[in-house]
């Protein structure tokens, strides 16, 4: 089994406006694979049809070598699960939790459990509806990683929690990972977050897979673009622009994808002066990547060809 | 002597042939002309239109019960009339057929109810061989289920009526299942009464009992305060006669209205153990059975049971909720 | 996996069971409580005790079922399902334990009835003629806790749309009852009237309720 999740061609309707539409991504076994979206782009959607949550209309799913979700029970047992919003009965106390939840799975760790509630400092006299949110969320992630999962799916799993009970969520992941080969499928908006610890990410937006990389590459190609004397009508890049900024005195601002080096001869060819070259991280990226789409998808306009971008 | 078995034998099938009979024939039209003759000159009248039908000339025979009606509703009649008859048999027995010594006719049509389904008004006209003619009349539901009961409490009334015992009786005379629940009631409060002579009844002392029920003194009114009585004994009181005259009737059969009428100078005990055919030791114990049969089951059913099992599976299957959606 | 989902629904239903058990044996023990030894003081009104015990357990056969039903169904659907559904379990092997974690806790409640009956009537003696009934008592109420529980526990698991089946058919119920005799209004009403009764629902859940009767 090569691929621990591979999704082909999926159609989901939600309700009115809004679909996912022929997602298709495959994440390597083995791999942290970062799920990136906006808000609203459909990353929870995606995640609930591949843990069973929901039927898909069209398309295929394979999780783990099965077929979701006619035999999610069963998938189920291998993956460690930590959702948007915690979901665990509120009436609980830590302790009580853990011991529910390790009684589904065989697999459990009883002494990793502990372990990390030591870290955490989880008080198991505690009521889960007393904890706050930085330490639901280290409790959610301390069932994930104790049930010994094949496969983690994190959903925005840091998503409100302060810089610290950040921090230390990561890092049980990271350590995680290095020390048994599972894999991550991890999702949220929180770019920065993923770059450090991403092998692969997919870029989930409006419903769509707009983009599926490994994160070097994808990061490599990423570039700024200071140039200068760009023809009225300019023909098509070998690069993908993403964004094109007016600056003062004829110059602009591009955000480009797929960059290389030989780049720079075309741009020479076509008149272009190239006067900077910057590196963009990833969030810039995405950002820039993001409203390449937005343009794209508005009407096109006399006065707005400089806005249109080549893909 | 051939033609002497034919003729009897024809003559037996009739009178035996207790099936519905349905016939319209000069007689019986005559019959409910005079009927409504004679209800519009006693001024019988409930309330307006409520006189026996002109139209009502179809008859139908199910025992000792004769109910005529519209054409339109013959074909319920057929259908209740048996069921009454046999409701009627159920709680007198053949005692039931008392009706057949008096001159009795019943008539069902259409009137006004004031429940919705209660348009149906059952007439009758009736005469004993010592009283003047009565008259009474009824609403009834028109549902299938509920019209041949509905023909048999009303039938009943008139055979308690017949019986002769208006005051000992109060009026009163229940057939259908629900008494079962308040005669159980009764008996509670007899067993816990605060007389004990009341309550020696409830252990099958038959003395206690006959005097509880006032059957050692002939057929009056009975008093407006049983002994160590309050308003609710009153109640067990009135209701808790029913069933005797109803064993009486079921032991002693069709005989048992002219035997009571032939002891009209007795103890009402005396009389009512006459008309039996029994002792009224005997009889008490009879009474005491009819009060204490139980109203239902005290344990659930092997129906009930299964029912339940079967809803146990049907919730299950109905809980497996589908996957949450957006 | 069982012994932790009853741990979990007893402790959400623990304070309902509690109460019910109390109730169950304050109306046992009043329903049968008055001076039936002293005959010249006798407080007749035993069955009127009766009846109104009766009543009163009808209603907690209604109450006890709606809320071990909500107690086990309550947590779940404030998390629309998530945490249920990401478990490693059958949906349906995770409904029946839910179901028969009620159930066993209706079991307790039915005890304590049959319990608190026997101690009752042992007290007392019971006046000729009549008869105790503790445990026929604690079956058909027993019997009639089961089908009110299962009943709401169907409603509170439902999704929306099975909600609006169980509506439709209870107004289908009701319609069909006010329907004028015609042949399909009597056709309907003989259905459901076969359904109720034949189910053995009219027995258990009419009748009486007596712990001692005739």
């Amino acid at each position: 089994m090569t691929s621990a999740i591979e999704v082909s061609g999926l159609q989901y309707r939600a309700g009115p406006g809004f679909s996912l539409t022929g997602v298709s991504l495959a994440v390597p076994t083995g791999s942290i694979y970062g799920f990136l979206g906006p808000n609203g782009s459909g990353k929870t959607t995606t995640i609930r049809l591949l843990l069973g949550h929901l039927r898909a209309d069209a398309g295929t799913i394979q999780v783990l070598g099965e077929s979701v979700p006619k035999n999610a029970e069963r998938v189920l047992a291998r993956i460690g699960y930590v959702p948007e919003r915690p979901h665990l009965y509120g009436t609980l106390r830590v302790e009580e939790a853990i011991q529910y939840h390790a009684s589904f799975y065989p697999t459990w760790d009883a002494g990793l459990a502990a372990e990390l509630q030591r870290a955490f400092r989880l008080n198991g006299a505690m009521v889960l509806s007393r904890l706050s949110k930085g330490e639901l969320g280290k409790l959610m992630m301390l069932l994930a990683l104790s049930q010994r999962p094949e496969l983690l799916v994190l959903d925005e799993p840091t998503d409100g929690l302060d810089p610290a009970a950040r921090r230390e969520v990561l890092s049980a992941l990271v350590e995680f990972v290095a020390q048994r080969t599972a894999t991550v499928f991890i999702s949220s908006h929180l770019v920065h977050e993923l770059e450090r610890i991403c092998d692969r990410v997919a870029i989930l937006d409006g419903g769509r897979v707009v983009s599926e990389l490994p994160i070097d590459i994808l990061k490599s190609g990423m570039k700024r673009l200071r140039v200068a004397g760009v023809p009225r009508m300019l023909p098509a890049p070998p690069f993908t622009i993403l964004t094109r900024d007016l600056e003062v005195a004829g110059s602009e601002t591009w955000a480009v994808q797929n960059w290389q080096t030989q780049h720079a001869e075309w741009l020479l060819e076509n008149g272009i002066t190239l006067r900077e070259v910057i590196d963009l991280d990833l969030e810039e990226g995405f950002v820039a990547l993001l409203q390449s789409r937005a343009v794209l998808a508005q009407p096109a306009s006399d006065s707005s060809d400089f806005a249109r971008l080549s893909t | 002597m051939k033609r002497l078995c034919i003729g009897l034998g024809s003559l037996m099938l009739i009178a035996v042939d207790a099936r519905v009979m349905a016939q319209s024939t000069e007689s019986q039209r005559m019959r409910v002309e005079t009927l409504e003759q004679s209800w519009r000159a006693m001024n019988r009248t409930r309330s307006r239109g409520v006189v026996p039908s002109p139209r009502a000339t179809d008859t139908t025979r199910a025992g000792a019960l004769v109910v005529l009606s519209e054409p339109e509703l013959t074909p319920l009649v057929r259908y209740a009339a048996p069921q009454a008859w046999q409701l009627l048999l159920d709680s007198f027995g053949a005692g039931a057929r008392v009706l057949e010594t008096i001159d009795i006719v019943y008539v069902l049509q259409a009137g006004e109810g004031s429940q919705p389904g209660h348009d149906l008004i059952l007439m009758q006209s009736y005469r004993t061989p010592d009283t003047q003619r009565g008259f009474g009349s009824g609403t009834i539901s028109r549902e299938r289920a509920e019209l041949g009961r509905g023909i048999a409490h009303n039938v009943a009334g008139q055979i308690v009526g017949a019986v002769g015992l208006p005051s000992w009786m109060w009026g009163v005379a229940i057939t259908e299942p629900r008494e079962r629940r308040f005669l159980a009631n009764a008996f509670i409060e007899l067993a816990t009464a605060k007389d004990s002579l009341t309550r020696s009844c409830a252990e099958g002392n038959s003395s206690g009992c006959q005097r509880f029920l006032e059957l050692d003194q002939p057929e009056k009114m009975p008093l407006s305060d049983p002994p160590g009585g309050s308003s609710r004994l009153t109640q067990v009181f009135r209701h808790i006669r029913g069933p005797l005259l109803r064993v009486t009737l079921r032991t002693g059969g069709v005989d048992a209205r002219r035997r009571l009428e032939g002891t009209a100078d007795r103890n009402l005990g005396e009389r009512l153990a006459t008309a039996a055919g029994v002792p009224i030791d005997s009889l008490m114990t009879l009474w005491r059975s009819e009060v204490t049969r139980r109203p239902v089951s005290s344990v659930p059913t092997t129906r009930s049971v299964l029912g339940l099992a079967l809803i146990s599976l049907i919730v299950l299957g109905v809980s497996t909720r589908r996957p949450v959606r957006r | 996996m069982f012994g932790q989902m009853l741990s979990v629904q007893w402790k959400w239903s623990r304070w309902s069971v509690l109460l019910l058990s109390l109730a169950v044996i304050v109306v046992a023990i009043w329903s049968i409580s008055v001076d039936l030894q002293n005959s010249l003081e006798m407080q007749s009104g035993l069955a009127q005790r009766l009846e109104a015990a009766n009543g009163w357990y009808h209603t907690l056969v209604w109450v006890g079922g709606f809320l071990l039903a909500m107690h086990a169904w309550r947590t779940d659907h404030a998390g629309r399902h998530v945490y249920a559904l990401s478990l490693p379990i059958p949906r349906h092997r995770f409904v029946l334990y839910r179901y028969v974690s009620g159930l066993l806790f209706a079991g307790l409640i039915v005890l304590t009835l049959w319990l608190a009956a026997l101690v009752a009537t042992s007290m007392i003696e019971v006046p000729p003629g009549l008869n105790a009934y503790p445990t026929g008592l604690a079956l058909r109420i027993g019997v009639a806790l089961l089908a009110t529980y299962a009943l709401f526990f169907a409603v509170w698991s439902a999704t929306p749309r099975t909600g609006y089946y169980v509506a439709g058919i209870l107004i289908l119920f009701v319609v069909v009852n006010s329907l004028s005799p015609t042949p399909v209004g009597n056709v309907l009403q003989s259905g459901l009237s076969a359904l109720w009764s034949g189910l053995g629902f009219e027995h258990i859940m009419t009748g009486r309720w007596f712990l001692i009767d005739v």
